[in-house]
């Protein structure tokens, strides 16, 4: 399902001119799939994926204790801030997928601008991917990656501990 | 769920710790990133309480080594093993591809590891899993204390179905790498080339 969305994705949001915020879009198992400003180290931006992730997943399983109630019509976003800085989480669905827009932001005078303008953007593309997106699967490949890996080749991969 | 990116021929993997609580899953991942250089991880996430147990969930990003052109990467997190964290447990498990079942192999523990144990097996089917066909792998930690139970009934308890078991002392390092490696290798084996996202990095 990625592959059909990320070009639009970035596409979408890379013009988005906002210099103190920064975006990630990950799965809902965490694994980040686009970061709108490159990190020193690449891997923090995975413990960034894993704790939306996690956030959002503990907040939606809070939500369910809520007395009778039923999801809104525009669903549930997630705020964590201040009157100028901090996180916002945003989820959307294609197909059965559900994936998370991440923002951490500061130094903004008007949050809930901004916030109003993800959502209407992230509205618009979920509307027109799903248009278009053909769910079929059926190039999926069933094969297994890799076969009868060898004990060299997992001391290779862990060779960075030798 | 892994994620293979074809286009920058890179596997991505999550790895969870499961057992009982003050089993060792937590220093199993401290350790991996003691002894890991600094371009290979990210940063160690701990969501604790006060008194330094888990909350939520560890997680330490790992950049191993190339298999086959592929660089690999494995996103390792623990759950908290208090009884009272079920539901914290069966988020975490979600997108899961391969568990170490880090079990105390002290006598008096036995009881906890086979409720952790039967737990995993319920979060893992609640979540549409077939527990079978996850990669699994059991560590007995703690095989320095002196009041431990034979390995032996370890097996016969806890690993019905025969799955890869590895000796352990994870405060000191003995047996840490030897199980991640085992259940990297059961990951890795286990998938499945599927379609080919386009990812920005």
């Amino acid at each position: 399902m990625e592959e059909n969305f990320l070009p639009q994705f970035k596409e979408t949001f890379e013009k988005f001119d906002w210099p103190n915020n920064q975006l990630f879009l990950c799965r809902s198992d965490g694994v980040i799939l686009y970061q709108s400003t490159q990190m020193s180290n690449n891997l923090d931006a995975h413990s960034i994926g894993a704790l939306i992730g996690g956030v959002w997943q503990a907040a939606k399983s809070l939500s369910g204790f809520i007395p009778g109630a039923a999801p809104s019509k525009d669903g549930y976003r997630l705020s964590f801030d201040t009157s100028s800085q901090g996180v916002y989480i945003l989820p959307f669905s294609l197909g059965t997928e559900e994936y998370y827009l991440g923002s951490i932001y500061k130094d903004e005078e008007n949050p809930g601008k901004i916030k109003s303008m993800l959502r209407s953007k992230i509205f618009a593309l979920e509307k027109k991917i799903s248009e278009k997106t053909d769910t079929k699967q059926g190039d999926k490949k069933e094969q297994y990656l890799f076969k009868n890996i060898s004990d060299q080749e997992m001391d290779d991969i862990f060779g960075i501990y030798s | 769920m892994s994620f293979v990116n074809y286009h920058s021929k890179e596997v991505n993997c999550k790895i969870v710790f499961y057992g009982p609580g003050l089993g060792g899953k937590t220093t199993n991942i401290q350790y991996v990133y003691q002894k890991t250089s600094g371009e290979n991880k990210g940063k160690i996430i701990s969501l604790n309480t006060e008194n330094e147990r888990t909350l939520f969930f560890d997680f330490l990003p790992l950049d191993l080594g190339e298999i086959r052109g592929f660089r690999t990467r494995f996103h390792l997190y623990t759950v908290p093993g208090q009884v009272f964290y079920e539901a914290s447990r069966k988020l975490i498990l979600r997108g899961v591809d391969g568990v170490v079942f880090v079990a105390d192999s002290q006598v008096e523990k036995m009881e906890a590891n086979i409720e952790s144990l039967k737990s995993l097996d319920k979060n893992l089917r609640e979540l549409g899993y077939e527990p079978d066909r996850i990669p699994l792998v059991f560590q007995w930690n703690k095989r320095d204390l002196p009041n431990v139970s034979p390995v032996e009934d370890l097996e016969k308890q806890l690993n019905i179905s025969g799955k890869p078991s590895y000796s352990a002392v994870a405060c000191e390092g003995t047996g840490v790498f030897e199980t991640l490696k085992g259940v990297t290798k059961m990951v890795l084996m286990n998938l499945k080339g599927g379609l080919q996202p386009n990812i920005n990095r």
